[in-house]
């Protein structure tokens, strides 16, 4: 069995993996580990990745462009409010694609040894939907996955 | 902030909840939080727990009885494998019944705050039983879920 010394944490930047990130933190403080950060952007499949887009007054770019700067500032905004918080992170990454998949393969080419994840993503209404990237990592990934429920139990 | 105070650690006997009890003992030891280790033994569907069962030359017993004695065994035989230190932090629980029941059961109406359990089951030949316990846990347990698969080669 590895310790766990590197972990990932994926997040989308909603409240439930604000939540998984806090207990990884807490967890990687008492185990000596580093937490890495990773956000994978996904554009819908049914629009090409060079469409353009743009705002009135703004000029156009390509869809994938506008996502991955939409995605960095954003990732910019997270990752400095829990470093305000005191939460530790050595890295914090992006990615685009399918993100079970793109979490999947990120645990296993950085040598994780640890996913911590939020249940609740932010796509999905319901209760039905959300955790479906969760689901699918555990199934696929090859080393433990710890997922933080965001609500607590009644 | 959620601690680690007392863990929850379902087993089957599979490879794959070896594994995973491994990973509950060393969070227990990190932790100082005891592990209750349980088994959940199940009788196939149509089988009344009083029928009586017996092979020639021994007396009848419920079958109930010879699933619980079976998983007792196997119970022993689990815990045998942990280093002397840890079997001091370890509970085991036998029950019967549906696992998936009991483990959300036992996880709301105890302070648990953590479950490790192994993704893979016994029953896991079927690609479509594959995890199906470990993915209701981790949706309605309320409580933090750290799943385990089985040790396998990991592409590098």
């Amino acid at each position: 069995m590895r310790e766990f010394r590197k972990i990932l944490v994926p997040v989308d930047f909603s409240e439930s993996s604000r939540l998984a990130l806090d207990y990884a933190a807490h967890l990687a403080g008492e185990l000596g580990a580093s937490l890495h950060l990773l956000h994978v952007w996904e554009i819908p499949p049914y629009i090409p990745p060079e469409a353009m887009v743009g705002v009135p007054g703004q000029s156009a770019q390509t869809l994938s462009h506008t996502a991955q700067a939409h995605a960095e500032h954003q990732m910019k905004d997270f990752s400095e409010q829990v470093r305000q918080a005191g939460v530790q992170i050595a890295d914090a990454r992006l990615e685009s694609g399918d993100a079970a998949r793109t979490i999947v393969d990120a645990a296993d080419s950085g040598g994780f040894d640890l996913i911590v994840m939020g249940t609740h993503g932010r796509t999905g209404l319901g209760h039905l939907l959300m955790g479906s990237v969760a689901e699918k990592v555990i199934r696929r990934a090859h080393v433990p996955v710890l997922t933080v429920p965001s609500r607590k139990r009644d | 902030m959620r601690r680690i105070t007392r863990i929850l650690a379902p087993v089957d006997f599979s490879e794959c909840s070896r594994a995973s009890l491994e990973h509950a003992v060393a969070l227990s030891e990190r932790f100082s939080a005891p592990v209750d280790v349980l088994h959940v033994w199940e009788l196939p569907n149509n089988v009344r727990p009083d029928l009586m069962v017996w092979i020639e030359g021994s007396d009848a017993k419920q079958v109930s009885q010879i699933a619980s004695d079976d998983a007792a065994k196997q119970m022993d035989a689990l815990l045998a494998t942990l280093p002397p230190d840890a079997r001091t932090r370890v509970t085991a629980r036998l029950e019967g019944g549906d696992p998936i029941e009991a483990i959300l059961r036992i996880a709301h109406d105890e302070p648990f705050d953590l479950i490790v359990m192994g993704t893979h089951g016994r029953r896991g030949l079927s690609h479509l039983l594959i995890g199906s316990v470990a993915e209701k846990v981790v949706r309605q347990a309320g409580i933090p879920v750290l799943t385990v698969r089985a040790p396998v080669e990991r592409p590098r």
